[in-house]
């Protein structure tokens, strides 16, 4: 079982999406999936149509037995769901009065470990508590970064966080989503970085695409309501990549 | 999480009704399924199933998939002309290796079809969520011979969504307030299929399982054992002529081995002047399948023998693995006419004809022997051998040598086997101990034929030519490296040779057989 974070320090980068995409195109491929919602928004709850079980709370997820009586299966084969409930925004809290307050995260996905081939998890922004236990428990942290200055930042203090923490940097894989090419700067940045490499950003892009913007609508992946959109084709193309790596 | 259930939908079930009293709770959604072929694989010894695996083709997309679970574990597209087969023809490394695991060197071959059709109802909750699926699927089977496809049954089939359960009770409720209370877990389709065709599966083995019994004489356990392995070579003769598989001719030629190892064997138990007659033809049969059981093993070595090559060498086994291919051409069409002639049938049927009558026709100075008696006594016979002549294998013995001890292994190995049901203590601890040695030897015996086929080849080289210079750089190659494998295995010998000529192993043959030598009980 390997475990995939999509995460970012910044909000509005496009995490959960890509997480709902790239849990649909695992699922597809005979992955068995679990997308697990970290965030108390709830927004991949709201796309897959998911409603947390009504005795689900960020107390029963920290204490970690039985999580598997709360995820809930998806539209799709291969694709579970397990929703986030409002009061996850005390996980801090919570976490913060365990022992090992770090490792919670991994001690939580044990019972779930050898039901499925890869755990999702869409994360909530910021370094956080929540974000350390991410850290300590993923193999895999996919960072979608939108091609502007202050995304680019945001990239840098995240590996910064990793050196000062002796955090393995080699988890980190960013990728540039939300890409306009009609934007010079947009252009610009991801020129520079397919050309200097300096990090090993993937070769995919996710571009800024109306059909992405729809899937609020529509409460489905992309690839099931827009399959020929370039932001279909992108997804697909992320999870070739992902899972060339895992 | 509940199980799927299914029950089989009486002849005028009103559909209809089943979807409007449902539409009271629940919104529905239905797809109507189009009629399909749904083909059915495995390879002739069953390895799909017996890994609880199915392997299912419809048009040109094969998946693999639990029976039980029914989770699909692999799908592939496949667009040749020519039906996939063997693992080795998949294009993803992935796929070939599972594959690979699963069915070896063995062809997946289609055993059974089914025709399936119906719809699909997804049982939607207020915010359009799937709670549960519903199905209808009509199951029949394809057109026989004389054009008309036999319907077998219309069944319903009611699939739970994990974390929904309240919602799923309720739907089962509606179901059996109409009437469908026979509510079952649903059976996996490929045994619905076997079912309807009457094939047991797993019931071909290349392995005898004789069930002999200790009260029997050897001539009886002899020509039961005999009448098993004529089943076995008949079974496997549409294979080679096909050419299904590589298998088949091995399974047919262990089978020769085996009849004669047991005629050898057993003397005094058929009268010695058919039992040598027999001998004989069945040792000219194995003799004829020789050379292209050789070209089978050569050519599944082809990827092995590129990969211990560096790419320079490697290139000039392209125009060696070519010849092969043309030599066994000639060889398998020699042989599938001979599987197909007069005098192999009438081989056949002598040896049917022998064994039926055997029993009936004079007696033999041991044909009245016990069978666990007289096995007893050849077991020890043979094991003693082995222990006497084994025990003088070293790293220096002369390859002749080492392949009589191979040879001696073989008969006790097969009379182990075939008699092992008659000694209610378990021999599978001897027969561990023995196929470990036997695998040694076997590996050691391979690289002499491969190293003896590879130098003859260099010998009948003509040296004009950089095609030619090629072939001779990269089989000099790799004569040099088989060598270097075969010294290194010989170094191995003792340890596995100590291990079963071992005073324990001794003392476990003695406690089984030897009290057993005179009256067999």
């Amino acid at each position: 079982m390997k475990i995939v974070a999509v995460y970012n320090i910044k909000g509005g980068v496009g995490k959960t999406t890509i997480a709902a995409n790239l849990g649909y195109h695992a699922a597809t491929r005979n992955f068995s999936t679990l997308l697990l919602d970290l965030d108390p928004q709830g927004s991949i709850s709201y796309y897959f149509r998911v409603k947390p079980h009504k005795k689900f709370n960020s107390e029963r997820f920290i204490k970690g037995t039985r999580i598997q009586k709360f995820i809930r299966g998806s539209d799709y084969n291969n694709l579970d769901v397990l929703p986030s409930d409002l009061t996850y925004r005390h996980l801090e809290i919570l976490l913060a009065a365990k022992k090992r307050s770090r490792r919670q995260l991994r001690r939580i996905l044990m019972p779930v470990k050898n039901e499925y081939d890869l755990i999702i998890l869409d994360c909530p922004p910021n370094i956080t508590l929540v974000a350390e236990n991410i850290f300590k428990a993923a193999d895999l942290i996919l960072i979608p970064v939108i091609p502007t200055t202050l995304s680019m930042l945001g990239f840098q203090s995240l590996k910064k966080f990793f050196e000062d923490n002796d955090l393995n940097i080699k988890r980190l894989k960013p990728f540039f989503s939300m890409v306009e090419k009609r934007k010079k700067l947009h252009c610009d940045i991801v020129r520079k970085h397919t050309e200097n490499k300096s990090d090993t950003f993937c070769n995919t892009h996710i571009p800024y695409n109306s059909a992405v913007e729809k899937m609020g609508l529509n409460r489905e992946p992309v690839h099931c309501f827009a399959p020929k959109t370039s932001g279909a084709r992108a997804f697909q193309k992320l999870w070739d990549e992902v899972e060339s790596i895992l | 999480m509940h199980k799927r259930l299914e029950t089989e939908l009486p002849d005028k079930f009103d559909w209809q009704n089943l979807l409007t009293s449902l539409r009271d709770s629940f919104i529905l959604t239905t797809r109507r399924k189009p009629k399909q072929l749904v083909e059915f694989l495995d390879t002739f010894d069953w390895r799909f199933f017996k890994a609880s695996l199915c392997l299912t083709r419809i048009g040109n997309k094969y998946t693999l998939s639990d029976i039980y679970t029914e989770k699909i574990i692999s799908e592939f597209i496949w667009r040749r002309k020519k039906e996939y087969r063997s693992a080795c023809d998949l294009a993803s490394d992935n796929l070939r290796k599972r594959f690979s695991q699963i069915q070896g060197p063995r062809a997946a071959i289609k055993i059974a079809e089914l025709n399936c059709s119906g719809s699909n109802v997804q049982i939607l909750n207020e915010d359009r969520k799937t709670v549960a699926l519903l199905a209808e699927e009509t199951i029949s089977l394809p057109q026989d011979d004389s054009g008309n496809e036999l319907p077998l049954k219309t069944i319903l089939r009611l699939t739970p969504v994990k974390g929904y359960n309240a919602e799923f009770k309720k739907v089962r409720c509606t179901l059996e307030q109409l009437g469908l209370d026979r509510l079952a877990p649903a059976e996996p389709l490929i045994l619905t299929a076997l079912n309807a065709i009457k094939i047991v599966p797993c019931k071909y083995s290349s392995k005898i399982r004789t069930p002999l019994k200790p009260e029997q004489t050897i001539l009886e356990a002899a020509v039961m054992l005999s009448t098993d392995m004529v089943k076995v070579m008949c079974s496997n003769e549409q294979g080679i002529i096909e050419d299904i598989d590589i298998e088949f001719l091995h399974d047919y030629r262990v089978t020769i081995r085996r009849t004669r190892a047991l005629l050898t064997q057993l003397k005094g138990v058929f009268a010695p002047a058919e039992s040598d007659e027999f001998k004989q033809r069945f040792s000219a049969l194995g003799r004829m399948t020789n050379h292209m059981r050789d070209y089978d093993v050569l050519l599944s070595y082809r990827e092995r023998y590129q990969k211990m090559l560096p790419p320079v060498l490697s290139h000039g086994l392209k125009p060696f693995f070519q010849s092969i291919v043309k030599q066994r051409r000639k060889e398998f069409i020699k042989i599938s006419n001979y599987l197909d002639s007069d005098e192999y049938h009438t081989l056949m049927a002598d040896w049917s004809k022998f064994l039926k009558e055997t029993t009936l026709e004079q007696k033999n100075s041991h044909s009245d022997d016990n069978v666990v008696a007289f096995v007893s006594k050849r077991i020890m016979k043979r094991f003693k051998r082995i222990v006497r002549i084994a025990g003088k294998i070293d790293e220096y013995t002369p390859y002749a040598d080492v392949h009589a001890v191979r040879i001696e292994c073989k008969k006790l190995r097969y009379m182990l086997e075939f008699f092992a049901p008659l000694y209610e203590k378990n021999l599978s601890a001897p027969i561990a101990r023995l196929k470990k040695l036997q695998t040694l030897l076997g590996d050691f015996n391979d690289l002499c034929v491969q190293s003896d086929a590879l130098s003859g080849k260099v010998k009948r080289l003509t040296p004009k030519g950089a095609r030619a210079m090629h072939t001779a750089a990269a089989l000099g190659g790799l004569i040099a490296l088989l060598s270097r494998d075969r010294e290194e295995i010989r170094y191995k010998f003792k340890t596995a040779i100590s291990d079963f000529i071992s005073e324990e192993n001794q003392l476990y043959f003695t406690n089984i057989f030897a009290g057993r030598m005179e009256s067999g009980t």
